[in-house]
């Protein structure tokens, strides 16, 4: 049981080492088990797999399950999800929620992120994002424990949609520009535009696939499993944040859309310009090689020398002419 | 940002003009190095007005505002050519069309040349390249060039046909450095950070560097070697005045070459700490490359002049004949040195070269 300092005393509770590299282990109860949970795209539909999350095209694997006597509270979390199931009756002495809370706790990172605690039929769940401690009786912790995976996964898709979005902020508004006009100078540009679109149909597209299993209308009759889900979701407010979402995905879409069809409205007009501009260049050659030509001496010069060239051989005979005139005479 | 292979090369560009010119001028040699330097600087015009426009994008200026500074610079550098042809090559030389008009004119070109696709700019080249030698055709190029040095008569009609064929560099086809400059920046560099945009593009424009200096060795090769075939009346195979077509092919060739290769090993792969002295000599040069390029001719030149004035003769008495190859090699090294130690004080002095004057009358 539990352990992370020492105001905090329980039964099982193991302390050691220096302040500086203190560990602490949870004894835990028999018939413990840890799962490592990682999600994933399905691929085929034969996959192995532990939980289908319905029509988001996602599965989760288990990539390990053993059972557990302790945890080490201090044991730095895995990039897949860990799953702590904790068998309990309703009447034990410790609390076990105390006890395993640290463990939830540390997957938090310093974030504002607060642990939830879900009471509901004698099952108690403590999530974080990354790690999950279910409490409840043996018959029961199967179902509670895939219910709660399930909405820690659309919780997380949430949570990767809303972060995809605030990251595109800064590009959003040095594209902003181009939504208005694009110019040649924009060219350069059309390859991460293009990315930048495809980036927001994706969200919208994981948006719309996650909306269904977020606004899921109240099953009736409840089931332990249904009311978890309800709950996780109400305690996580993911309606809300789902509604703030559609809003910023739309200032996206907007943008991104503007600029699609600026793109392409330019580059069609550029391609048909293309040919106009070779016609002007060979047009631009000839005229220059024709005022080229215009000021060469080469056509100027004959229409003045030719006269003065010829003027000799014209006036020889002439002279020749006159003398014999006056020979005759 | 700075690179340092954009400075490293604009400082070989810079030392070439420097040798090439003392020699010619004072002892009338033209050494193998000739005609490396101008292409070399006219290019890297291209690639930093690239850079200085994506400069002002990344600020948001308008286009109107850039189209304004772009414009006032061509004609800023325009003016200071023809200032440089009469205060430097005396009156008589004022429409000679040196290198500082053909970049201006290639600044102006580019304004026009930014909002379009770069595949219509290199079209234009191509097209500029195979028209200059039937210009020159047009308009007997060597009836301008009959003491081997630019001769035309004072008249509007020798005036615009020096602009645009026979000049020292006219717009045909010396136009096409800028902006293939201009292009190979706008397809390296990457509009938002400056960065190269994969070394893929680097590898690109080496191949096309290695693939024109080929095709132009080749050319040379069949002119040589297979003269008997060829018709008697061709021009020149390998020539900077006029630039024939083996040159131009060459000179691009090499210009894309030493950039792309330079720009891929050093400013990617080179750590910056690395001949971190080399680096920043060729940044202190490439800042006031234009300072430099006009102080050297004022430096060789003007004594030359003002000595055939004393002497009772022309000015231009002792051009190319002034004194030895060897002690022009070592007058054009004692002016980079003493060019170094200027530029150096002008940093420390915080003095401006003509480099700001430019941005303060045009900016």
């Amino acid at each position: 049981m539990i352990a992370p300092d020492k105001d905090f005393p329980s039964p099982g509770l193991q302390t050691g080492g220096t302040p500086a590299t203190r560990f602490s282990t949870v004894e835990l109860p028999a018939g413990s088990e840890s799962l490592e949970i990682e999600f994933a795209k399905a691929t085929a539909v034969d996959e192995p797999k532990w939980l289908s999350m319905g029509n988001t095209g996602a599965i989760a694997r288990l990539l390990r399950r053993e059972p557990v006597e302790s945890v080490d509270v201090n044991q730095t979390p895995s990039a897949a999800l860990a799953v702590l199931m904790v068998p309990t009756t309703g009447s034990d002495p410790v609390d076990w929620v105390q006890a395993v809370r640290p463990w939830v706790d540390i997957a938090r990172h310093g974030s504002l992120i607060q642990t939830v605690l879900l009471t509901l039929q004698g099952a108690q769940i403590l999530w974080c994002p990354g790690r999950i401690a279910v409490l409840a009786p043996p018959q029961r912790m199967e179902s509670v424990c895939r219910a709660i995976v399930e909405a820690a996964y659309y919780e997380s898709e949430l949570c990767d949609i809303e972060k995809s979005i605030d990251s595109g902020w800064d590009h959003l508004q040095s594209d902003a520009s181009i939504a208005f006009e694009f110019a040649e100078r924009f060219v350069g540009r059309r390859e991460s535009l293009a990315t930048r679109f495809a980036a927001v149909v994706a969200i919208r597209t994981r948006y719309v696939r996650l909306m269904p299993h977020v606004l899921v209308p109240h099953v009736y009759p409840p089931t332990l499993a249904s009311q978890i889900g309800e709950r996780f979701r109400e305690r996580t407010r993911m309606s809300e944040r789902l509604d703030l979402v559609a809003e910023k995905l739309e200032v996206h879409e907007r943008i991104y859309d503007l600029c699609s069809q600026r793109v392409s409205e330019f580059m069609v007009a550029r391609r048909g310009h293309m040919l106009e501009w070779v016609i002007i260049i060979l047009l631009a050659a000839q005229t220059i090689l024709w005022f080229v030509d215009y000021l060469s001496p080469a056509t100027t010069t004959p229409a003045v020398s030719t006269p003065a060239m010829s003027t000799p051989a014209m006036s020889t005979p002439a002279v020749t002419v006159t003398e014999e005139a006056v020979n005759v005479q | 940002m700075r690179y340092s292979s954009i400075d490293l090369l604009r400082t070989f560009a810079i030392v070439v003009m420097v040798f090439v010119h003392f020699l010619e001028n004072l002892s009338g040699v033209t050494p193998l190095i000739a005609g490396t330097g101008a292409p070399l600087f006219m290019f890297l015009s291209g690639i930093s007005y690239r850079l200085w426009l994506n400069g002002q994008y990344r600020r948001s200026t308008s286009e109107t505002r850039i189209s304004q500074i772009t414009i006032r610079r061509g004609l800023f550098l325009i003016g200071l050519g023809f200032l440089f042809n009469v205060f430097v090559w005396l009156p008589e030389d004022a429409f000679s069309w040196d290198v500082l008009t053909l970049i201006g004119s290639g600044v102006i070109a580019m304004n026009l040349a930014r909002n379009l696709p770069p595949s219509i700019t290199l079209f234009a080249c191509v097209v500029t390249y195979l028209i200059s030698p039937i210009a020159r055709n047009l308009v007997d190029w060597p009836a301008y060039w009959t003491e081997h040095y630019y001769d035309p008569d004072l008249t509007l009609t020798d005036t615009m046909v020096g602009y645009f064929v026979t000049g020292y560099f006219p717009i045909l086809p010396w136009i096409i450095y800028p902006l293939i400059g201009f292009v190979t920046g706008t397809l390296v560099f990457e509009p938002d950070r400056d960065d190269a945009r994969t070394p893929a593009t680097l590898r690109r424009g080496m191949f096309v560097g290695v693939t024109l200096l080929g095709l132009a060795s080749i050319a040379i090769a069949v002119r040589t070697y297979a003269a008997d075939l060829l018709p008697a009346n061709l021009p020149q195979s390998w020539s900077m005045f006029p630039p024939s077509l083996e040159y131009v092919t060459a000179s691009i060739g090499f210009c894309l070459l030493g950039f792309c290769g330079l720009h891929d090993r050093i400013d990617r792969r080179m750590p910056e700490s690395w001949l971190a002295g080399v680096r920043s000599l060729a940044a202190v040069f490439s800042r006031y490359s234009l300072t430099i390029y006009l102080l050297h001719h004022v430096v060789h030149l003007w004594p030359l002049w003002i000595y055939g004035l004393m002497m009772g003769q022309e000015p231009t008495e002792y051009w190319g004949q002034a004194t030895t190859p060897a002690m022009a090699t070592v007058l054009a090294i004692l002016f980079l040195a003493g060019s170094l130690l200027m530029v150096k004080w002008f940093e420390k002095s915080d003095t401006q070269g003509v480099e700001a004057w430019m941005r303060w009358l045009c900016d």
